[in-house]
């Protein structure tokens, strides 16, 4: 007998490491990151371990990481980092003047001016597909504070969870619900779920195991 | 008569039956409704009627109804038995239920066996969602709406006394009265915008055609029971002295 769609569908966020000598800069790289535990994970990185040790070890989806630390060495240590499984990203924190040979190496570049909806934007941009670039450009819908309530909704929340979660008022919630479901023609939460899937919003191995428990 | 689309025609009983259906095909559903066999030859609406001993201007209503949203049927409403709307709603229950949702549920394990995809599973899942909220809805009204008004006429007809009515009046229908048409919109667009097609394109047009039917027909069975039904049936509680 089939049950209806209650299990809460756990959301990928991106593992992020960073490596940086500046406490102060690292301090609010982290603090950045941090203010969005919905996109991202900050892994803490260990003093004592070197680069190599502890990305081989955690396996992050983005290092971000100040060229001066890179390997020393050639681009081919540089290439070692990255688990193609994974996809890993490289992202650079530049300060100081580097040559357009090293800037390259990395997937994109922080600079220390850059302000905080940018680097945000940047961190964001870097992970996503092929696919999903593409399909930005050919307008889709949902701004990104539509999909941060879609991603709630669809993990469960109620508007005043989300209203919590994201420090909007519940009547801000209910006006992206809205606009999500004008813009999509989608309003049960269960057609909201099957958007989200297909378009990656949601992770795909966690709907794996709610589907295979529902089967029956 | 040859066949033309228009929205603001009126039937009536002194037309031929056939023309009815050509005029337009989707009446065929009714008739099954009416248990109306077709082969009916050039009589009339009239005659065909009270052959099957069907009221005419019950039927007329109900044409007239599902061929044209803007169509109310006005004082005559009035003068219908109740139970002859009881019947026909159930069976077009039987007709969601028996045949049009098991032919929808075939054609997607047609398409998700020869797709392999997370999306057939999703679309699955879904359907089946909804046709258990399609079947709640209709066994809501099976159980307490069409019983209740079968016992509301043996009140009025004076078979039974005040003590032999349940505690229901029709107003707790319009309130349960919920929205089952959202599910059938979502996976329309659902369908049309956001699925990946499966190699077999054929398969998943046929049925997003069939989802149109079928929430075109639902739409119409909802604007029967708001229309009809519900205004015809307060009419009576008030004109008994039983609103509550």
């Amino acid at each position: 007998m089939y049950k209806p769609l209650k299990k809460p569908i756990i959301l990928k966020n991106k593992s992020i490491i960073i490596f940086e000598q500046s406490e102060i800069i690292k301090a609010g790289l982290e603090e950045i990151i941090n203010g969005q535990p919905e996109k991202f994970l900050l892994i803490k990185q260990d003093a004592n371990s070197n680069i190599i040790d502890q990305i081989a070890e955690h396996k992050p989806n983005i290092i971000i990481i100040n060229p001066n630390l890179l390997p020393s060495g050639s681009y081919d240590k540089l290439k070692q980092l990255i688990d193609p499984e994974i996809e890993t990203k490289l992202l650079g924190i530049i300060y100081a003047y580097y040559d357009e040979n090293t800037i390259k190496l990395f997937d994109d570049v922080i600079y220390i001016n850059d302000p905080i909806e940018q680097i945000l934007e940047k961190i964001e941009d870097i992970t996503k597909t092929k696919q999903e670039k593409e399909t930005e450009k050919t307008g889709i819908k949902l701004s990104e504070r539509e999909i941060d309530v879609l991603k709630h909704l669809v993990k469960g929340l109620s508007n005043k969870e989300i209203s919590d979660q994201l420090f909007i008022s519940p009547h801000t919630v209910i006006s992206h619900r809205k606009n999500i479901t004008h813009k999509l023609g989608i309003k049960s939460l269960s057609g909201l779920t099957i958007y989200a899937v297909l378009n990656e919003i949601v992770d795909k191995s966690e709907l794996e195991s709610y589907l295979s428990n529902n089967e029956s | 008569m040859s066949y033309t689309y228009s929205n603001n025609f009126i039937f009536s009983g002194k037309m031929k039956m056939a023309d009815l259906i050509m005029f337009d095909y989707r009446l065929v559903l009714i008739l099954e409704r009416f248990n109306i066999k077709l082969g009916f030859g050039d009589k009339t609406i009239d005659e065909v009627c009270i052959e099957n001993e069907i009221d005419t201007q019950f039927f007329l209503i109900i044409t007239n109804t599902f061929h044209n949203k803007e169509y109310f049927p006005g004082q005559e409403l009035f003068k219908l038995n109740p139970l002859w709307l009881v019947e026909y709603l159930k069976n077009s229950h039987r007709y969601y239920l028996n045949e049009k949702i098991p032919y929808i549920i075939d054609l997607i394990s047609q398409i998700t066996s020869s797709s392999n995809q997370k999306e057939s599973k999703l679309l699955t899942n879904f359907f089946y969602e909804y046709k258990t909220e399609l079947e709640e809805h209709m066994k809501y009204e099976d159980e307490f709406v069409f019983p209740y008004i079968q016992v509301l006429k043996k009140f009025i007809d004076k078979e039974i006394d005040k003590q032999s009515l349940p505690n229901y009046t029709i107003y707790k229908f319009v309130n349960h009265h919920n929205n089952i048409e959202e599910k059938i919109t979502d996976l329309k667009n659902l369908l049309i915008k956001y699925f990946p097609a499966p190699d077999n394109t054929f398969l998943l047009n046929k049925l997003l055609y069939e989802l149109f039917e079928l929430e075109a027909d639902l739409n119409n069975h909802t604007r029967i029971e708001d229309k009809i039904l519900i205004p015809l049936v307060q009419t009576l509680e008030e004109t008994n002295n039983l609103e509550k």
